[in-house]
């Protein structure tokens, strides 16, 4: 082994020679030679040799959640960029509402420019990615709150494990933030305050997932943006709050 | 993110059947890895150039004129005369090429071209001048790929560089500022005989002379263009593949021996 | 070779005072521009090239895109203002050649079978040119397409060696270059050590070009280490320079 686990590599860095198994970033090279593809963090874990990744493009993938934003339309379908390398279709058939698109004009429902919450149904390597927003209440146009764009690789720091950070902030901060998978996240809150402040604490995680001690610097944040001195003023400034 | 555990390097069918082949120490038309196809030279084709020539290796086919006029010198070297080369691939050639602003692909070819011939410094421009800073000989070379058959490079320098050996220019009087252009004639002042040749690479095969199959599944083609006395003065390297360090001085000793082959033809030019 | 311009002494101090086997002073920055998926700036003496990657994007026209990987486009553009006499911003033909010879540099280390369908577009602007330009290009592009989590084999690092006044040194200026008797840009990727650019204009013997090749790797290796350097500094957060 020539990193140890955390460390940072880039491409053509020789991570390991002998047997492990391959995973994400990672290429074997010859009959023993474990090399770096991306720029990021070196992971081992049972055996198992990966490179979570600083930055790269989303590739969809089957079940995933994703926000886009429209930025065509055909008679029965939108075209949906999600910040990936292929551009998703929303097929009118899979809308929340049933619509006729012969008879109904399926603007009425998604205009270029809007954003739009929905799964992706199909991808494969000859089609491009098919959007369906009928399996949830959460899908379907947005129509409240903001959208904000975080690295897609840093999605995972986001959500936490098995949901805990956004959980936690969520529950301290009163709102409803939801993270799709191609790094978009969609904040809802009851004041333009909270929006806000949840805003920038998730930006906060991105800037530094790759740090130890995340978790209980975000806990600090939110103790000190509920105490007292940092209530919500009108313009929606943060107050003393730590420094975001 | 991305498992990359499962890309293997994409190797076309056609380069898997000729890499086949190769192993067995033999190309698709039965050539030695450091054997040309036939060379054919014929010069003074055109009568209305100043030289001419057109040069066959293989089924691959390459025009070249000279033109020599009176002209003024470049600002930097008012007392040297002016070389221009040009190198067009014409659609007789090949059903890809198509009339119109040349491609990449032909201008990167041209431009090998014209630096063989340029930077080996193989003609005297000093011998150039008629009128210092006013008047000097431009040459032009035009060279014309006119079939393709793989290593158009090869083909086009030597028909350049046989056109320009067997040219011939008026000599001239200078009478004041007028200058006179006479009945007898002079060959261009030639110090080098610069020879381009390319060598391909298929997967770790190392080719002379490839044909358009071999080019057409050959990772990367270098270009060396080498001087009688060994001195190299032009490379490049095309494809998008890779070259081992070790490649660098193979393909070198290659293109000298081949060079001083070709070198052998010309000689026996009229 | 001029007369009156001594380019290298004799005990081979160079007419900027480095020696035959030194760079320039380098400094390279990634993450530069915001509006793209990757992009890095670098320094090599007088030399300043810009250099943003766009994509992997759908190819459009769509009947451009290959079915199987990404298609790589390069361009390489030298700004009017780059050079001592105002050039053109139509593309000449040595920025088509050049635009062809760095994409074929930089291709061998992408992995595009990870993004089929798709195109990737390198820009490189050369804004202040004195020489090694299209190395420069290439050293930058490559950190450019690293910084935009595009999967490659090895970053691709190049730098020119040649041939003034008789030896053979590493990274010539403008002023070598021009008066110099050979200019040798040479691209790698350093950890697999294989060539992906080589061009030559110039006269070189066999035994100049051997040690010309040697040279280079190390300009290759410093400039490598550099390029490591910035990306990790990136990763950690900070606009770093190096």
């Amino acid at each position: 082994m020539y990193f140890k686990h955390r460390d940072i590599v880039t491409p053509g860095d020789l991570l390991a020679r002998g047997r492990f198994r391959v995973g994400a970033n990672v290429v074997k090279v010859g009959e023993d030679g474990y090399y770096a593809t991306v720029l990021g963090s070196f992971e081992v874990q049972n055996g198992v040799l990966s490179v979570r990744a600083l930055r790269g493009p989303y590739m969809p993938r089957k079940g995933d959640r994703v926000i886009g934003m429209v930025v065509d339309i055909s008679m029965g379908s939108w075209s949906v960029d999600i910040r990936s390398p292929y551009e998703a279709t929303l097929p009118a058939g899979r809308f929340p509402v049933r619509i006729n698109p012969v008879l109904d004009d399926i603007r009425k429902y998604l205009k270029v420019g809007d954003y739009v919450y929905a799964e992706i149904a199909e991808f494969d390597r000859f089609r491009a990615p098919v959007l369906d927003a009928t399996a949830s209440r959460e899908f379907g146009p947005i129509k409240q709150g903001v959208v904000v764009a975080i690295e897609p690789t840093r999605v995972p720091r986001v959500i936490g494990r098995n949901g805990s950070m956004i959980k936690l902030l969520n529950k301290e901060l009163n709102a409803n933030i939801v993270v799709a998978q191609n790094g978009y996240v969609w904040v809802r809150a009851n004041d333009s305050t909270t929006i806000n402040r949840a805003v920038r604490i998730v930006k906060m995680i991105e800037a530094e997932a790759h740090t130890q001690g995340l978790t209980s610097r975000v806990e600090e944040m939110l103790k000190t943006l509920k105490s007292p001195s940092a209530q919500p003023s009108m313009s929606g400034e943060e107050g003393n709050g730590g420094g975001v | 993110m991305a498992d990359l555990s499962t890309v293997e390097e994409f190797v076309p069918i056609q380069q898997k059947e000729l890499l086949a082949l190769l192993s067995t120490g033999v190309r698709e038309d039965g050539r030695k890895f450091d054997e040309y196809r036939k060379v054919e030279i014929q010069t003074s084709i055109y009568e209305k150039a100043n030289g001419s020539a057109m040069v066959k290796i293989g089924n691959t086919v390459a025009v070249a004129g000279v033109k020599a006029e009176l002209g003024e010198p470049f600002p930097d070297t008012p007392n040297e005369g002016v070389l221009t080369v040009s190198l067009e691939l014409l659609p007789h050639a090949s059903p890809s090429f198509e009339p119109g602003p040349p491609d990449e692909n032909a201008v990167e070819m041209s431009r090998i071209v014209d630096r063989g011939l340029r930077e080996s410094k193989s003609i005297k421009t000093s011998e150039l001048c008629v009128l210092p800073g006013k008047k000097v000989w431009v040459i032009y070379v035009d060279i014309y790929a006119m079939d393709h058959d793989g290593n158009i490079v090869d083909a086009s320098g030597i028909a350049a560089l046989a056109a320009l050996l067997t040219a011939k220019i008026p000599e001239v009087k200078v009478e004041g500022e007028d200058v006179v252009l006479l009945e007898s004639t002079r060959g261009i002042p030639m110090v080098e005989r610069p020879v381009p040749v390319t060598v391909a690479k298929i997967g770790d095969y190392l080719v002379v002379d490839p044909s358009l199959s071999e080019e057409n599944v050959a990772d990367v083609k270098v270009t060396m263009t080498t001087l009688e006395s060994g001195v190299v003065s032009s490379i490049q390297k095309s494809g998008s593949g890779t070259l081992e360090e070790s490649d660098v001085l193979k393909i070198y000793d290659l293109a000298y021996e081949k060079g001083k082959e070709i070198r052998s033809l010309l000689a026996k030019l009229g | 070779m001029s007369e009156s311009l001594v380019l290298i002494t004799q005990d081979g101090v160079r007419l900027d005072g480095r020696r035959i086997d030194e760079l320039r002073p380098v400094k390279m920055q990634v993450g530069v521009l915001k509006n793209c998926s990757g992009s890095a700036y670098i320094e090599q003496g007088k030399t300043k090239i810009l250099v943003a990657v766009q994509g992997p994007r759908e190819a459009h026209p769509k009947h451009i895109a290959l079915p199987g990987r990404a298609i790589l486009r390069t361009r390489y553009h030298m700004a009017p203002f780059s050079t001592d006499e105002r050039k053109s911003p139509a593309p000449s033909r040595r920025e088509v050649e050049l635009s062809k010879v760095i994409r074929e540099a930089l291709e061998p280390a992408l992995f595009l079978e990870e993004y089929p369908k798709t195109v990737i577009d390198v820009f490189i602007e050369v804004l202040q040119a004195d020489a090694g330009t299209r190395s420069a290009g290439i050293t930058a592009a490559s950190i450019a397409l690293a910084e935009a989590g595009i999967p490659m084999r090895d970053l691709v690092t190049a730098v020119a060696v040649g041939k003034v006044g008789g030896k053979v040194v590493l990274d010539l200026n403008e002023a070598e270059d021009e008066h110099g008797e050979a200019d040798m840009p040479i691209a790698m990727m350093p950890s697999l050590n294989k060539i992906t650019l080589l061009q030559l204009n110039g006269r070189l013997t066999r035994q100049e070009l051997e040690e010309g090749v040697n040279l280079v790797k190390k300009g290759i290796k410093e400039l490598y280490s550099l390029q490591k350097q910035v990306l990790r500094a990136r990763f950690s957060g900070a606009q770093v320079e190096v």
